[in-house]
């Protein structure tokens, strides 16, 4: 991540206030760190309070969030799902697998590194994460949105050939995706 | 409940209880719940109690803790000076590193909170503050009810003071396999104990070979840097369980009386084929070693199996010196020694007892018939305290009487027995006097007096305890002032209290107070309060060496002033056996440096070959770029691509490099070392400057590439790191991609 | 099944984001209109090797890893782990710590069903009873994290024991938070389980007949909703289920209906073992130490426990060559069957709006099904 803080226009700092009060959070329960999601979501500590919704299509969510360890066919999965999502887009590691293997780093099914797949803009401490942990990590991407610093979703589009080298090097070959990721760069003057 | 499944129309009022409640949500970050006393959140470690000794990186199975090196910290005994980093991209919070915790210091607390997009943020180092620095309350903490660690020792059997108190009986009855066994499953392999002997010893590695039964790869281990096992494993100083890091809470292990458990049971014929023992290839070189103590033997072994003719010159009868002549036969039986002398005759070295160096072969002679030689004679000569009345004929030096005891000579034993001095031999000539009073008159009378009191007496613990139990009366902290002289015969010693040893300096300085005396009644006095060496063989040399108080000055390949001569043993530096041992190993590799210079052929760590790889693929961007545009366009093409790709890898390789969390992250060590040759081929830069044919440069090119490839691949297997695998397989992808290309265009 | 028809059938691919489905996993599905007329799982999106990761780790690191192996109820597997040893080694477990074990298995138990009726009520629509089951369950793991320190993997039993006794005051607070799910009982049947919607919606659907469930392997509550009365811990009790009174509930019809009220009917038997394993415990050690466990070696054998986890019947099979890492663990998942084989039958000729109801009311678990 090279810049955080870009020139902002006035639309676009108004545009900020306003959507960083109404995220949604795409609803895909990647690992085994999902189990702490329902609590998260449901009554007992409530992160719709911050406007956080949970959302089923990736078309209209913005957050993604990998919830502990992908294995190679997940990811294939999940690597579509980011690019079918619309910027700008968030992207949230769950728990110590995302962050260096965490408790699967010798495992033969299992990615070891996700910032080598898609960009990424926080990471989350803990094996699992505690929801309120969860909750203060939303409300720092919320001050992020708001300050103008969350550009990871450009990194996809200036590295596109690093991301896309791993992504073939890891599943031996190339995959098809049904996005065209240059004609979207240059939608947004990248 | 109820299976009535016909609802009433009043049912849902019954929400209407529900007005008032207290709401189940807990609006974090506003209101907290407190976390549990006992939660297993971030670490903190007590630096000052932690003693870096890696069990909780052993133990850690997803390999998230580090053992870094702490600048400024350093490593004493029983402390290295490596403290526990912990990745919290691995962990998993299953807090068996706090239950395996050998000092109780590492905790953790109850906070669990960490948000960053920085991936080095993760990758911390626990101190006493937490890793945000706020104070959080300690939560899963290690208690003793369920620590992993055994404490206690395996009890050691030895004979009574009554059994033992008459003869010369081994005192130490040995362990036997399950107790072994047993002892050896305790130890945590931490490798302090390696760092801490004398002669750095594979303390972890043979005592995991004990505990796998698998006694000919301990031998083995204990044979890479110690060829005296069976004296060591009965008399050595032990220093290692000191620094034991069991020994911080509990009882250390027993590393000496395992070892001698282990080479008590290999029999002596088989020590040829546990140390893989062939045919030495003769260098053609010889040396001369003049003593046959620890130094020497050592020095011959080790100088032997690199190739070296070797001869010992011994003045006793029998080799071995001080270990022989110096150690009663109740710690250290002759069969044990000869068991390990006779296999360092078996490898070839020659000994030669009853010949004196300065009578019977003038020194001259062996610097003319050997190329190198090494002197390791040792102290001999005992010091006299020169009170009045230290020339009387009953007034001994403990030196020569344990020599004569140990060559079966009769010596004088009164019965009324005075022993001057605090130190091991002290105790060694009071014990042996004590069992020959026992058999000549029943009982025994001596008394031992040293300045030192109590607490700083020289001489082992054990030592001090046994010689009392066998029936020794000391009387520490008093000085001899004179030795009483009535009628021709000895009455006693007469001494004052000491006050202090030292002064302010730390420099041997005794006071004392002439106000107290006693009488220390006795009709035989023996001296052991120190040795000195006896240097009159060197006859014309004396001059031409420089000397560093008593003992010699050596530089750091164990060289003394004189080109061909080494020095070894007590003479530069003492006190025990396994420093005599260690010292001799280390003087046997100044020899060999100094005889013939190697050069270090090898790459023994990834640095180096990350640094040979940016060079190599520096070098290939710089002369590609010098033969941009000479050829046709499609290896010009080529060329363009082949500067483009190793810029890129350049940066991976220096980022890796620069990147100082992740090169913590990196082993240090190669499972098995590169050779030099390797890379040396590979340099680009002065095979390409001749090059002006297209084909010339694309044959270079494919044959550096191929190279590459092959040392990626080799890489790739050999790291055990995986973020090193992913990039050495990257980089070898690119060399096959690279290899394809330019194999195609030669075909054209 | 009718023939395949070019115009009317179609295939509907349901991959692994979608909230109709337990977990990550995914169905291929071959429908005309809205009848399904065969449909194929497809798993391994959670793979990740556990039965060769358990090999390259030393006895003492692997229970750190056990637990992952089912998410919502993770203590069966460390305590079928630590029984395997036991059993190999012969090992002696203090009477304390079969008690502790006991309670924590029936907690754990109790956890996973309240959130597994609430999944199955939520895929009728009624979401506001999940909500009440996730927040009354997260007070369960409270406990856990007073008693164990961590939430959701407790990592807390291992061979010869527990590792920690109770805190203060624990059984005062593991009476409090009984009481207090006993007294949401009734809300839970006003809501949901009395609620002729949901009777309506859920009765008739995924029926398994009790023929159908033995030939197929069907464990767990599952069974006992087709009649048959059984059950690891009566049939072969281990741990101290021989000392407490319970009934096992049964009904007849095999449908999803049935299932949920089995799961509701235990939801009571667990409180009342936990209240009387809490009257009943004996003092005493909880830790029958271990030798050093970085130079441990278990002798060789082979050993086959099996534990009563709320999704079924689940097993392992160790065996163990006298080294110190295990030379092979196999686990019989309990969900395996119930994802892969039963949903499989089940799902051909059902509704695609019944589908997701199925699966949750199976209560098959991904992470279970590929390890």
């Amino acid at each position: 991540m090279d810049e955080k803080m870009t020139q902002r226009s006035v639309w676009e700092k108004i545009a900020a206030k306003l959507s960083k009060r109404s995220l949604w959070m795409l609803h895909y329960c990647t690992g085994c760190g999902a189990i702490e999601l329902p609590p998260t979501m449901t009554a007992r500590f409530d992160m719709e309070r911050f406007g956080i919704n949970p959302m089923v299509t990736p078309r209209q969510a913005d957050i993604l969030l990998i919830t502990g360890y992908l294995s190679v066919k997940t990811l294939k999965r999940v690597v579509l799902t980011y690019e079918q999502m619309q910027a700008p887009k968030y992207v949230v590691g769950f728990g110590s697998c995302t962050i260096n293997g965490g408790m699967y780093w010798n495992s033969y099914a299992t990615m070891k590194s996700l910032d080598r797949y898609i960009p990424v803009e926080t990471y989350i401490a803990g094996c699992m994460p505690r929801p309120e942990a969860i909750i203060y990590s939303f409300n720092e991407l919320i001050a992020k949105i708001d300050r103008g610093e969350a550009n990871s979703w450009k990194d996809y589009y200036n590295n596109y050939d690093f991301y896309r080298e791993n992504q073939e090097h890891t599943f031996e070959g190339p995959i098809e995706t049904y996005n065209d990721i240059k004609a979207d760069a240059a939608l947004f003057r990248i | 409940m109820s299976e009535n499944n016909k609802g009433s129309i009043l049912k849902p009022f019954r929400a209407l209880k529900f007005i008032g409640e207290k709401p189940v949500t807990i609006r974090t970050p506003f209101e907290n719940r407190p976390t549990a006393p006992r939660y297993r959140g971030f670490h903190v470690n007590d630096q000052e109690k932690c003693i870096g000794c890696g069990t909780c990186a052993e133990i850690c199975d997803n390999d998230a803790i580090r053992m870094i090196e702490i600048p400024g910290l350093e490593p004493e005994v029983g402390s290295s000076n490596l403290r526990p980093a912990i990745d919290y991209g691995r962990c998993c919070w299953c807090a068996l590193c706090v239950d395996v915790c050998t000092t109780n210091s590492l905790n953790m607390t109850q906070e669990y909170t960490h948000v960053s997009e920085d991936l080095n943020t993760f990758f911390m180092f626990p101190d006493t503050e937490g890793i945000h620095k706020t104070d959080f309350p300690l939560g899963y903490q290690a208690s003793d009810d369920s620590n992993f660690l055994d404490l206690e020792r395996v009890e050691m059997e030895e004979l009574s003071p009554e059994e033992r108190g008459d003869s010369f009986i081994e005192i130490v009855k040995g362990y036997s396999k399950e107790q072994a066994i047993a002892e050896a499953s305790r130890c945590v392999a931490c490798g302090l104990c390696t760092d801490t002997c004398p002669a750095h010893m594979n303390i972890p590695e043979y005592i995991e070979a004990i505990w796998d039964d698998n006694l000919s790869e301990a031998g083995r281990q204990i044979y890479k840097t110690n060829p005296l096992p069976e004296v060591c494993g009965r008399v050595c100083t032990h220093k290692c369980e000191t620094a034991c890091s069991i020994g911080q809470r509990g009882e250390p292990i027993a590393i000496r009386w395992l070892k001698r458990y282990a080479m008590d049971a290999i029999p002596a014929e088989q020590y040829g084929d546990v140390n893989n023992f062939r045919v030495v290839k003769p260098l053609g070189k010889s040396v001369a070693i003049v003593g046959s103590g620890p130094a020497g033997l050592s020095a011959a072994y080790y100088l032997r199996l690199m190739g070296y003719d070797i001869t010992i010159f011994e003045k006793y009868p029998e080799p071995g010196g001080m270990m022989r002549y110096g150690i009663p036969e109740y710690r250290l039986p002759y069969d044990a020694l000869d068991k390990d002398i006779n296999y360092i005759e078996e490898v070839g070295v020659e000994i030669k007892c009853n010949t004196t160096i300065g009578k019977d072969i003038p020194f001259e002679d062996l610097h003319r018939n050997f190329d190198s030689v090494l002197i390791a004679t040792g102290f001999h000569v005992g010091r006299s305290t020169r009170v009045p009345g230290t020339d009387h004929k009953d007034v001994f030096q403990s030196i020569d009487l344990l020599s004569k005891i140990t060559r079966g000579e009769e010596i004088q034993v009164d019965e009324k027995i005075v022993v001057i001095g605090g130190g091991n031999v002290a105790m060694d000539i009071a014990r042996s006097l004590a069992r020959k009073q026992k058999v000549k008159y029943g009982k025994v009378n001596i008394i031992v007096t040293s300045l030192e009191t109590r607490d700083i007496m020289p001489a082992d613990d054990e030592e001090i305890e046994e010689a009392t139990e066998e029936g020794c009366v000391f009387y520490p902290g008093r000085g001899p002032v004179e030795i009483v002289i009535e009628d021709g015969k000895i009455k006693g010693l007469k001494t004052n209290r000491c006050l202090s040893v030292f002064d302010e300096q730390h420099r041997f300085s005794p006071k004392f107070d002439e106000n107290d005396i006693k009488l220390l009644e006795g009709t035989m006095i023996v001296e052991s309060i120190g040795q000195g060496p006896d240097m009159s063989y060197l006859d014309t040399y004396t001059d031409k060496i420089e000397m560093d108080g008593r003992r010699f000055k050596v530089n750091e390949f164990y060289q003394t002033s004189i080109e061909w001569l080494f020095a070894a043993g007590d003479i530069i530096k003492g006190p025990d056996v396994i420093n005599g041992i260690a010292v001799g190993h280390k003087a046997a590799l100044g020899i060999d440096k100094m005889l013939e210079n190697k050069k270090d052929l090898f790459y023994n760590t990834i640095f180096d070959v990350l640094d040979k790889s940016l060079k190599f693929e520096e070098g290939c961007r710089k002369s590609s770029s010098k033969f941009a545009g000479k050829f046709s366009p499609v290896v010009n093409n080529m060329i363009t691509d082949l500067t483009v790709k190793s810029k890129d890898l350049e940066e991976r390789i220096k980022k890796l490099i620069q990147n100082e969390n992740v090169l913590i992250h990196l082993d240090k060590k190669l499972k098995r070392p590169q050779e030099a040759g390797y890379f040396e081929r590979c340099i680009a830069e002065e095979a390409l400057a001749d090059t002006t044919s297209e084909k010339d440069f694309l044959k270079n090119m494919e044959r550096k590439t191929r190279v590459a490839f092959g040392l990626y691949h080799d890489l790739e297997k050999l790291t055990k790191n995986k973020e090193l695998e992913f990039l050495f397989g990257y980089l070898k992808a690119q060399k096959k991609k690279q290899l394809e290309k330019v194999e195609k265009l030669l075909q054209k | 099944m009718s023939k395949i028809d070019e115009v009317r059938d179609y295939e509907l691919f349901i991959g692994p984001n979608h909230p109709g489905i337990s977990g990550n996993f995914s169905f291929k599905m071959k429908l005309q209109g809205d009848k399904i007329l065969s449909a194929k799982t497809d798993a391994g999106y959670l793979h990740r090797g556990f039965e060769k990761l358990m090999e390259e780790r030393l006895f003492i690191q692997n229970i750190a890893i056990v637990c992952r192996i089912c998410v919502p109820d993770p203590d069966p597997n460390e305590n079928n782990y630590a029984r395997a040893i036991e059993e190999i080694a012969g090992i002696e477990v203090p009477e304390r710590a079969k008690w502790i074990r006991t309670l924590v298995l029936e907690l754990s138990r109790l956890a996973s069903y309240l959130f597994g009726i609430g999944g199955h009520v939520a895929t009728t629509g009624l979401y506001a009873f999940s909500n009440w089951t996730i927040a009354d369950r997260d007070r369960i793991m409270e406990l856990f994290e007073e008693l164990t320190g961590g939430r959701v993997y407790h990592i807390y039993q291992l061979p010869g024991g527990v590792r920690r006794d109770f805190p203060d005051g624990f059984e005062r607070r593991v009476l409090e938070v009984m009481d207090y799910i006993e007294s949401r009982l009734g809300d839970y049947d006003d809501l949901a389980i009395n609620n002729a919607l949901f009777i309506k919606r859920a009765t008739g659907i995924g029926v398994i007949t009790k023929e159908q469930a033995i030939k197929w392997g069907v464990t767990g509550p599952n069974l006992r909703a087709c009649g048959v009365a059984a059950d690891v811990r009566k049939d072969d009790p281990y741990e101290v289920y021989d000392k407490v009174d319970f009934e096992i509930p049964t009904r007849t019809e095999g449908d999803a209906y049935a299932r949920t009220i089995v799961r509701r009917k235990e939801i009571e038997q667990s409180i009342s073992i936990v209240r009387q394993i809490i009257d009943k415990i004996p003092a005493g050690p909880v830790w029958n130490k271990i030798p050093n466990p970085l130079k441990w070696k278990v002798p060789a054998g082979d050993a086959y426990v099996r534990t009563e986890s709320s999704k079924g019947e689940y097993a392992y099979y160790m065996v163990s060559d006298g080294g110190r890492n295990p030379y092979r663990v196999h686990v019989r998942g309990a969900s395996t069957t119930h994802g892969v084989h039963v949903l499989e039958n089940l799902l051909a000729g059902s509704r695609i709006e019944d589908a997701s109801q199925i699966m949750f009311s199976l209560d098959a678990c991904p992470p279970e099904v590929d390890r």
